[in-house]
């Protein structure tokens, strides 16, 4: 079942299945652990202050009103979070059924925009969540294939944009760019947790800013490589390792949460070995 | 060329290889116009320039005169968000005369054009009705959070600079109070 498409196996679709379920496990964790942490729309208990800023899909949704009557309404939030819940549950249980999936992708884009716009910040981190699950909504597994390899694009291409943003913006070479992101960024936690081991980290970084301004320009060259993937699978392996070492760097140095866009790195994991048929 | 990703998509289906077109044309167009419109996202994390600070700016929030919200409190970055943005964003706003920054920047941008979709307002931005509920939903969400019944709430400005190695306090001034009715 196999083929060849520009140097990578096709996944069969009984590799196609397992790697649904993987996704929609980790979907699913994503979800469960936003339950535990108060943030499902059931959860936000009725929010008021709104950003759509200038995107036009949030103008849409704020226009028909779309946020405001699902957190607005207890019930038809706990009913919103209900179905979320449960189409995750059956896209994990049946990938096969391209409903379930659909379900969950437009169930999951309105939590999207209504969890953004009222926390009044459009965060990059759910990204991946939004379009990981896309590849699935298809039957035919040739299709699946391209999609999840456009998926990988859709990667390479937020590190690459991240990476030209910095090239033309030269703010790679702005001084001590690394350390005035960690001082802003810093200040609550510095604040509210001054004993704490991260706060430690920072009052080293605020006494070594060489290291700190190494670490930004070290990141930005690390997004830089991801063009390499644009032309070869070959070194996946290693745009797999850059593409954990980014969020984690993020984390540490700017207390920002991309974690979560880590679940695309998936497609640059590859399944073959790890889902083999035994026959 | 045919070892391409995009000539085998169009091999197999023309229909969905104009789909990825359009979508990737979309994104670059979003990044060159440097406004996202979901989905065609801009990644300019980090990007600009970062000008020296003399003094940073936090809001501290007291719930019921006696427990300071620490939001490190909570592990998910989530209800961090939650508990900082909209309130800094509530803050915004009443520094902007009591307007929306959106509806100004957008009344900068587009000048006399701006009445043209000023009858958006009331359904796409924070007016009266948004910024006077907003202090009861933050009492709702601090109860969720923190788990105790929340009767009253004291935001603070804290002002702070940094020296060599931490980050010292110059002053502390009160920037709302709200109580239970």
């Amino acid at each position: 079942m196999g083929k060849a498409v520009t140097n990578i196996n096709f996944y069969t679709p009984w590799q196609q299945t397992r790697i649904a379920r993987v996704v929609f496990a980790l979907l699913l964790t994503s979800l469960t652990w936003s339950f535990f942490s108060g943030n499902l729309v059931h959860q936000l208990q009725q929010p008021v202050i709104r950003f759509p800023y200038v995107d036009l899909t949030y103008w849409v949704m704020h226009w028909f009103g779309i946020p405001e009557f699902i957190t607005g309404h207890y019930a038809v939030a706990c009913l919103f979070d209900l179905a979320l819940f449960t189409f995750c549950i059956l896209s994990l249980l049946y990938p096969q059924k391209r409903g379930y999936v659909w379900s969950f992708i437009a169930l999951y884009f309105v939590y999207f925009i209504t969890f953004n716009t009222f926390g009044t910040h459009h965060t990059n981190h759910k990204i991946g969540w939004l379009m990981i699950a896309i590849p699935f909504t298809t039957a035919n597994y040739k299709t699946f294939n391209f999609l999840w390899r456009g998926l990988r694009y859709f990667l390479l291409f937020i590190w690459t944009d991240a990476f030209l943003w910095k090239l033309f913006r030269l703010s790679w070479l702005h001084p001590d760019q690394g350390l005035h992101i960690l001082k802003k960024n810093a200040v609550a936690l510095l604040y509210y947790e001054p004993s704490s081991w991260k706060a430690g980290l920072y009052q080293w970084a605020l006494q070594h800013p060489a290291w700190i301004n190494t670490a930004y320009i070290a990141g930005f060259i690390m997004e830089g490589v991801f063009i390499v993937g644009f032309f070869t699978y070959k070194f996946d392996r290693y745009l797999l390792l850059l593409s954990i070492l980014l969020p984690v760097g993020f984390w540490l140095i700017a207390d920002a949460n991309f974690v979560e866009l880590m679940v695309l790195n998936c497609t640059l994991v590859n399944f073959h070995k790890f889902f083999v048929r035994v026959q | 060329m045919k070892n391409t990703f995009l000539y085998q998509l169009w091999r197999h289906n023309p229909k969905l290889c104009y789909l990825l077109i359009t979508f990737a044309t979309l994104t670059l167009a979003a990044n060159v116009a440097g406004d996202e419109v979901t989905p065609f996202f801009v990644w300019g994390m980090y990007s600009e320039k970062e000008k020296p600070v003399e003094q940073y700016e936090l809001l501290r929030t007291t719930i019921n005169d006696s427990t300071v919200v620490n939001m490190y409190d909570h592990a998910n970055t989530d209800t961090r968000f939650y508990l900082s943005a909209p309130l800094a964003y509530y803050k915004r706003i009443k520094d902007n005369n009591h307007q929306d920054p959106t509806i100004t920047f957008l009344q900068t941008k587009l000048q006399q054009h701006y009445a043209q979709i000023r009858f958006l307002e009331s359904s796409l931005f924070n007016t009266q009705p948004q910024q006077q509920a907003f202090l009861y939903w933050y009492a709702r969400y601090l109860h969720q959070a923190t788990g105790q019944p929340v009767n009253s709430i004291r935001i603070d400005v804290v002002k702070a600079h940094y020296t060599d190695n931490k980050l010292v306090t110059d002053s502390v001034y009160l920037f709302e109070k709200w109580e239970k009715p």
